[in-house]
Order: C-alpha cells, then sequence, then structure tokens
C-alpha cells in the first residue's frame, strides 16, 4: 500500500518534467503561439480570462455532476433489477450494449433537435456515456458474490430482497465503486462532447468558438479546467470509496486487529 | 431407526428420503430412502467418506435442497419452512468482511427482524459469556483461522431455534488449533443445550463430542453403524488414549471397511467402493 502511495507521487515530478519540455521546447522551436501556446501562456490566459471561462466551467460542472448523479442512481436501478429478474436481463441487457454503439457525435444533435439547448440535452449524453460501466461492474459484482454468504443467509430463513440486502449489495460494493470511478472520468467529457453539437455556454462551447479564432492559449486552458474536473470527479470518488469501504482496506483490518484483540488465547 | 416409531418427537428426522442430482432418471442417488433420526438435546456426529451423502444430508436439514422423495423434518417444521428451523455453519466461516465480530453473530436475528439494538446487545452478552467480547468490534480479516470458527459458531447458536447443523467446522484448522477448538465446542454446545448435528471426516472429533456417531457408507448413502458413546462428560484429551475410546474407533474404522483390504486403506476413496 505504502509503496503504491509512493509510485502515485511519481506523477508529479513526471507532469512537472512534461510541461518543462513543452515549455522549453516551444521557446527554443520559437513554435507561434497560434499552433501551440507555451504552459505559462496558457497559465496567463487562464488567470486573465477568468471572469469569462468561470461561468462557463460552472455550466459544465453542473451538467457534469447532474448527467453523473443520475448515470450511477438509474446504473444502480438497473443492475439490481438486472439482477433479480433473469427475463429483464435478457429484455434489456442487448438495448443496454446498443446504446454504447451509437456514435454519440451523431447522436447528441439530435437530441438538442428534440429537447432544445438547454441543460437536459447535455445532461442525457453524460448519463448515455456514464451509465454504462456502473452498470456492468454492479451487476458483475452482484453476479459473482460468494455463494456461501448468500446460501448461509437462505439458512437464517431470510427472503430474496434480504439477502440482496445483507449480502449481495454490501459484496458488490467494491465492484460498484469501481464503475462509479471509471464513469467520473468519462463523465466530464461527455458534457464537453454535448456541448459542440449545441450550446450557448459551457467549456465546449468555448473550446469550440476559441479554436476557430486561433485563440489556442484559451482552447488549452479550457482542456486544463475540463481535465482537472475530471480528475478532481475520479479523486472525490476514490475518496468516497475509501471513506465508506474500510473493510477492503487490509492495513485497516490489521490495525483494528492490534487495536482490538489484546492477547491470543 | 423409523421416525414414525420414534416414542418421542425427534428434533431432526429424515423419513426415507431420496435425493438426487442427476434428474428423475438418475441411477445412482445420494441418498436412496434413508432414515435418520436425531432426539431433542443429543449430540450426533455423522462420520464417512467423500460422496456418502453426508453434506446432503445437513443441506436437505437446513432446506437448502428439496428431497425427491420422503420428508424431512426439523423441529416440527417441514419443506419451504426448513429454511430458517436449524442452526447451520458451512465448511468455510462465510463471516461478512463488512460487519464487525458483534454484528455478524447478530445477523441471523437481523435476518428474523429482532431491532438491530437489541440484536446487537443479544450478540454482545453472548459474545462475553465466551470471552470474545474483545474482538467485537474487529473485522473478520483481523482474526485467526480459530478465531473466526468461533465466531461462526456463536452466530450459529444465536440462528438456530434449537438445533445446530455442523458441516465439517474445523476442517480447514491445524491440527492443535483443531483440538483446541474441539474443547472449545464441547462447552460451547453443552451450554448452548441445543441439539447438534456435525459432519465429520475425522474419527476422533466424532467419538470425542458426540453422544452417538452415525458411520454412512455411500452411494446411495447408508447407515452401517449407528454407535452410542458412552464415554463420561466433561471429556478431556487424554480420554482419547483410554482403551474404551480404542476400542469405540476400531468399530468405526471396521464399520468404514478401512484396514480391511489392501484397497480400502484410505477413509477418502472412491465412493461405495
Amino acid at each position: 500500500m505504502r509503496r503504491e502511495r509512493a509510485a502515485a507521487w511519481l506523477a508529479v515530478p513526471m507532469f512537472a518534467a512534461t510541461v518543462a519540455v513543452w515549455q522549453i521546447g516551444v521557446a527554443l522551436g520559437h513554435v507561434p503561439a497560434w499552433l501551440l501556446p507555451a504552459p505559462a501562456g496558457v497559465a496567463a490566459t487562464l488567470w486573465q480570462a477568468r471572469a469569462v471561462l468561470w461561468p462557463n466551467a460552472a455550466t459544465t460542472l453542473v451538467e457534469t455532476l447532474l448527467g453523473f448523479g443520475l448515470a450511477v442512481a438509474l446504473g444502480i436501478v438497473l443492475a439490481v433489477a438486472i439482477h433479480l429478474s433473469p427475463l429483464l436481463r435478457r429484455i434489456a441487457v442487448p438495448w443496454i450494449v446498443v446504446s454504447q454503439t451509437v456514435p454519440l457525435l451523431a447522436f447528441a444533435p439530435l437530441l438538442a433537435v428534440w429537447f432544445g439547448f438547454g441543460l437536459l440535452p447535455k445532461v442525457l449524453v453524460v448519463f448515455l456515456v456514464a451509465f454504462f460501466p456502473v452498470v456492468v461492474d454492479l451487476a458483475d459484482a452482484l453476479r459473482t458474490t460468494d455463494p456461501d454468504m448468500t446460501r448461509l443467509v437462505r439458512t437464517m430463513g431470510a427472503s430474496r430482497l434480504a439477502v440482496l440486502w445483507l449480502v449481495e449489495l454490501p459484496a458488490a460494493l467494491p465492484g460498484l465503486a469501481s464503475g462509479v470511478r471509471l464513469t467520473a472520468a468519462y463523465a466530464v467529457a461527455g458534457a464537453v462532447v454535448a456541448e459542440w453539437t449545441g450550446a450557448s455556454s459551457g467549456l465546449g462551447n468555448w473550446m469550440l468558438q476559441s479554436s476557430s479564432q486561433f485563440e489556442t492559449a484559451q482552447t488549452f486552458a479550457a482542456i486544463v479546467l475540463v481535465s482537472a474536473m475530471g480528475v478532481a470527479l475520479y479523486l472525490a470518488v476514490g475518496l468516497a470509496e475509501r471513506l465508506a469501504l474500510p473493510w477492503t482496506r487490509p492495513e485497516q483490518a490489521l490495525g483494528e486487529a492490534t487495536a482490538a484483540a489484546p492477547a491470543s488465547p | 431407526m423409523d421416525a414414525t416409531a420414534a416414542p418421542a418427537p425427534a428434533a431432526l428426522a429424515l423419513d426415507r428420503v431420496t435425493k438426487r442430482f442427476g434428474g428423475p432418471g438418475d441411477p445412482r442417488p445420494v441418498l436412496d430412502g434413508l432414515s435418520l433420526t436425531v432426539s431433542a438435546g443429543a449430540f450426533c456426529a455423522i462420520v464417512g467418506p467423500s460422496g456418502a451423502g453426508k453434506t446432503t444430508i445437513l443441506d436437505l436439514l437446513a432446506g437448502l435442497t428439496r428431497p425427491d422423495g420422503g420428508e424431512v423434518r426439523v423441529l416440527g417444521r417441514n419443506g419451504a419452512g426448513l429454511l430458517g428451523a436449524a442452526g447451520y455453519m458451512p465448511q468455510r466461516d462465510a463471516l461478512l468482511p463488512w460487519r464487525r465480530v458483534v454484528d455478524n453473530v447478530a445477523l441471523p436475528l437481523r435476518v428474523a427482524g429482532v431491532p438491530a439494538a437489541k440484536a446487537r446487545e443479544r450478540a454482545l452478552t453472548l459474545l462475553r459469556r465466551f470471552d470474545l467480547d474483545a474482538y467485537a468490534l474487529a473485522r473478520p480479516a483481523a482474526l485467526s483461522g480459530g478465531m473466526r470458527q468461533r465466531v461462526a459458531f456463536l452466530r450459529t447458536v444465536l440462528s438456530g431455534r434449537g438445533a445446530l447443523l455442523l458441516d465439517e467446522p474445523f476442517g480447514a484448522l491445524d491440527a492443535l488449533t483443531r483440538a483446541d477448538l474441539q474443547d472449545w465446542l464441547q462447552d460451547a454446545a453443552a451450554q448452548a443445550g441445543q441439539t447438534v448435528l456435525l459432519v465429520t471426516h475425522d474419527v476422533d472429533e466424532a467419538l470425542y463430542l458426540a453422544d452417538r456417531v452415525v458411520v454412512l457408507a455411500g452411494r446411495p448413502g447408508r447407515v452401517v453403524l449407528d454407535l452410542p458413546v458412552p464415554l463420561a462428560r466433561p471429556r478431556r484429551r487424554e480420554i482419547t488414549l483410554s482403551p474404551p475410546f480404542t476400542a469405540l474407533k476400531g468399530r468405526v474404522y471396521a464399520a468404514l471397511g478401512v484396514g480391511a483390504g489392501p484397497h480400502r486403506l484410505r477413509l477418502e476413496g472412491p465412493a461405495g467402493a
């Protein structure tokens, strides 16, 4: 675990080195800013354009969080329903798979035609991108619950729903968490794609306008913000997972052992 | 052996039970008209080779599987009512890793609809009686194998309303822990005051713990020896070296066919050989 954390911190110097190479390369090569701006220029733009960037970022963030929340909530409901009903599994699973094969860039404009240029079509695009990993990971985790545990609780006279609530759902929480973490990384990108197909605000919209005016530094500033949002959401889900599922952390279990157990008889 | 002829109602009864896993045409059923009863309050052990139907008998009594013929009764309940009638302890402890020890022990009470606070209180009382309350807030991952089996047994005690079904509870433990747990179980079972049916591969364990040892042979499973164990309680480890104990052990081995010929030496030999 400690080793993993040390490896995670290695990402910081790696990232810094990439930025440094980029900065030096642009300076030495005399690359024009409209083609590829230097990181310092992007940072300056982030600061100078903050008054415009902030409301646009807020729009994108709201679309992302609503779509993400909807994807997690409906994804859980769908996975549980599929788990409980073999009939529903046969009916729903093909449609769920089809929903992922639809080319989003072609489908998103249709949503705009149907639902206008407001919030709703963006939330729906984010939902379409984000619900799939939740359903697949949770349904798989529910199906692979340790049969010894479900058998045991059945011998106690538990109903089907009690088995789900007491054993299958808690056992599937780590699987759900990995699906939600994956989805957190996709959700922001979904919102940006939705904004490309028709929006009056949002980072995706701003990104598109900036690149059509060769304001490349502004495009990069938007990209930086979008990435930061995705990373923040991903990390927040990871943190929530650590706090909510303490038994999945081996070092925690051992710490409790020394605290709770005086001496082995 | 016939359940209908028993004078007092038996706690556990299999009445001419047939069970086949290969469908109605299965030429070799696991059980074919087997009858067996355990009277209330008794500690009965079943020994036999793999494939003689020991685990099937427990699954039938626990309600996890239905017989293809005959009737299974536990404490006056039968059919679908068997689920929830007896406490069942699987080979692997099956403790839920996300529940603390006290909440694992309380699990059967929660399933039965007892409110959380009251279920916890009763589980804690039981843990305290067995000097395990120091572990009450630990998670199962923090416990040793022997400790996990103790917790699993106490959980079984709270799920049994008078009968406990133990499926090779100590099969995965090392020899020393196992001996320790056998002594512990002897005490714990006496305190619980419930009917116990123990399935085991270990002849010493069966004779050391039980009032009665049933030897099964298969397949289909049939009773080849029904042996009372008239050894005084509480039993101590030394008893396993005493002449009465070794005499009983000889009878069980003879019934199992161990030592009867060069190809019958292994307890784990092919079923029905």
